[in-house]
């Protein structure tokens, strides 16, 4: 924003000052959700197109080439439809809710640092901020299906709420491993410490678990497949969004989408290096090549995203928070101890070896005593 | 090795990939993407697949094999099938139809009229593009939209088609050596104004009494290798089967076959279509009936109930009943 508002100055002295300050504000922000609305319109066409694939079907093409504008054809026949609220629904916190689901969505953004010295901004608690606005999100889903005053919708909140509750604990933990190694929340400090030919916090074992672990928890917190249960179609309709039509349904999609994006965001950012990346330093395009690196990392981990949604069948209940409070917890409590390890090492190949050796001894142990808590084998009396 | 833990997943995740990029070099081939491209790219329809009726004819559409027999306006289900005879100018039945309208708004498409008719002339299509804007006249079909060609029976429906052109050569061949020996119509026997004034009469006598046909009236005639004009009366030939013309009412073709035998008196209580809605031709249903070898005296179907009546009378006299 700093930076923006200097080189307003440097280029139009003759500014009002309160102009040029509006503009610094409202530029970053116009780009930012230009930029990621157009990401988000991408992503569910690449994402029908390669689930099509993966399903033997072709996927839509029949809007534009390959069709590509089938997201402006789905967002204009969403919007034309008619909106229906229940009878029986709360009407005012079943308008807002569509509304505040996108909203937290969009704030993660501001501390995404997309290119090298582009960031909205860039506060010095980033990751906190960015950590704390994304569980906001179950805010809004547990409005709307407390509001929709239907069985089905309050199900997919209760789900919802107890899903995204429980994989905030592992996921914050798993990032508490980045802020050790990095010393600081801002997310432009994360970044800048991962430089280094195996910078990138991935790359080391704490990192490679903590990213697992928070890959993993950002899936189940956005909900997506195989951690879909609060809008679980096959078993409560559409969940919290079950009484919800025409363009808040859109909303509740694009709310969905985008927090996706920016959980990847943030995935990236501490885990991938984010912007960095070779020629991202470089004076003159330095910050178009860093933002491709940005969104090539952001791309895989869109991949990754699309590729378990399209395999993995979805979790049952007692499963999904089993995982979360029996396996992720504990391990990323043993991740940190690993990182303090790593650390306090004389030197990086012990640092290595230590935590290595302890995460592998921590996984193992924690599938053994978990694998006891599988169900028997049903025997059916009548069949032979 | 293979209980490594998440080994399954990782399966998983190898079967999606591999599906994902193969797709991109075999998606052609039809077990891989299976989906048809549906306006540019068309599936071969089933041949047992069916939507709406239409009408074959053999060669032009004037050769249309429907002999109005209105079997299938009498079976359908939802009576969505409305028949008229062509007539001609003399009102006598031209055995074929001169309104056939079909509406497919009703039709359920069940295939009892392809099942029902007699003369292989109705069968179901395989054409499902048939949406339209109105409810009512775009979707009521006529005659000449329903008359498509054997040619086109064969296209959708092969073997079928050829199943029936099979069954089909030697009904005609059978029918072959007894052509219906032409009547004498009015306009053979008749000067002008006697045929007005005949037909005249038939109108007005029509459902009065009976109609006696040929008409016993003494008509001047010029006799050939004469010159003088000679009265010649127009009897009915003593044999032959006079009655048959569905153009007389039901009471003068009675009363056209009073004096002959059980056979014949069946014959001429018969729609006089020869429509095989029976199974048979009209004398061969009366033969039938008479030697006993089919009691089913329900068969005549264009002849309706007042035929199906007429030879319930006829056979309870004669004690077949």
């Amino acid at each position: 924003m700093d930076a923006i508002y200097q080189l307003i100055h440097d280029y139009c002295p003759t500014m009002p000052d309160w102009l040029a300050l509006a503009l610094a504000i409202l530029l970053p922000i116009a780009i930012v959700m230009g930029v990621f609305l157009t990401v988000f319109a991408l992503l569910t066409w690449v994402e029908r197109k390669a689930l099509g694939r993966i399903q033997n079907r072709r996927g839509p093409n029949r809007v534009g080439p390959v069709g590509l504008f089938q997201p402006i054809a789905d967002g204009l026949k969403l919007l034309t439809k008619e909106d229906i609220v229940p009878n029986a629904a709360d009407k005012v916190v079943h308008f807002l809710a569509p509304v505040l689901v996108v909203v937290p969505a969009f704030m993660v953004l501001a501390v995404v640092p997309v290119a090298k010295g582009f960031i909205a901004v860039d506060l010095n608690i980033g990751v906190l901020f960015a950590l704390a606005v994304s569980t906001a999100s179950v805010l809004a889903l547990f409005m709307a299906g407390w509001a929709s005053h239907n069985k089905f919708s309050l199900l997919g909140a209760m789900r919802g709420v107890a899903q995204v509750v429980s994989y905030e604990v592992p996921m914050v933990l798993a990032a508490v491993v980045v802020l050790m190694a990095s010393g600081s929340l801002s997310s432009v400090s994360i970044v800048e410490a991962q430089r280094g030919l195996t910078g990138w916090f991935v790359c080391k074992p704490w990192g490679l678990v903590g990213f697992v672990i928070f890959q993993l928890c950002a899936m189940a917190e956005v909900a997506r497949t195989p951690f879909d249960l609060p809008e679980a179609e096959s078993e409560i309709v559409a969940g919290y969004h079950t009484e919800y039509s025409g363009f808040k349904f859109a909303l509740f999609q694009m709310g969905e989408y985008v927090a996706a994006i920016t959980m990847g965001g943030i995935t990236v950012t501490m885990f991938l290096g984010g912007y960095l990346g070779p020629g991202c330093d470089l004076p003159k395009f330095g910050w178009l090549i860093s933002a491709c690196w940005f969104f090539a990392k952001l791309g895989i981990i869109v991949v990754i995203n699309i590729w378990a949604r399209g395999t993995w069948p979805r979790v049952r209940v007692d499963q999904l928070l089993g995982f979360a409070w029996k396996l992720l917890l504990p391990l990323s409590l043993v991740n940190i101890v690993a990182m303090a390890v790593w650390h306090f090492a004389p030197n990086k190949l012990v640092g290595w070896v230590e935590s290595a050796v302890l995460l592998a001894v921590a996984i193992v142990a924690l599938v053994k005593i978990n694998a006891g808590q599988t169900f028997e084998k049903r025997s059916y009396r009548f069949t032979s | 090795m293979s209980n490594l833990l998440g080994k399954g997943m990782i399966d998983g995740l190898v079967v999606t990939a591999k599906n994902f990029v193969t797709s991109y070099f075999d998606g052609n081939r039809k077990d891989r993407l299976f989906t048809y491209q549906y306006p540019e790219e068309r599936m071969k329809l089933p041949e047992n697949s069916r939507t709406f009726p239409f009408l074959v004819y053999d060669g032009t559409p004037d050769q249309m094999r429907c002999t109005a027999c209105k079997v299938c306006e009498t079976e359908c289900p939802p009576q969505c099938i409305y028949i008229v005879m062509e007539r001609d100018a003399n009102g006598k039945p031209l055995l074929r139809p001169r309104v056939f309208d079909i509406d497919i708004s009703v039709c359920m498409q069940c295939g009892i009229c392809a099942e029902v008719c007699p003369t292989n002339a109705i069968k179901m299509d395989c054409d499902f593009e048939r949406s339209a804007h109105g409810r009512f006249e775009t979707l009521l079909s006529h005659l000449p939209e329903l008359l498509k060609s054997n040619d086109y029976y064969h296209q959708i429906k092969s073997a079928e088609a050829t199943r029936v052109d099979a069954t089909r050569k030697p009904v005609k061949k059978a029918a072959a050596p007894a052509p219906v020996k032409p009547m004498p119509t009015p306009a053979d026997i008749l000067t002008e104004d006697e045929r007005s004034a005949w037909q005249r009469g038939c109108q007005s006598e029509i459902g009065t009494g009976p109609i006696v046909w040929p008409p016993p009236v003494v008509v001047k005639k010029k006799v050939a290798g004469t010159n003088t004009e000679q009265n010649v009366s127009a009897a009915p030939l003593p044999t032959g089967t006079p009655w048959h013309d569905s153009g007389i009412d039901i009471a003068a073709r009675m009363e056209l076959a009073k004096d002959r035998s059980l056979a014949d008196k069946l014959m001429a209580a018969m729609a006089q279509l020869d429509c095989q809605a029976c199974g048979y031709d009209c004398r061969g249903y009366a033969d039938a009936l008479a030697s006993g070898t089919n009691s089913d005296f329900t068969l005549c179907t264009p002849g309706e109930e007042e035929t199906k009546n007429m030879l319930e009378k006829l056979l309870k006299e004669a004690g077949k009943l």
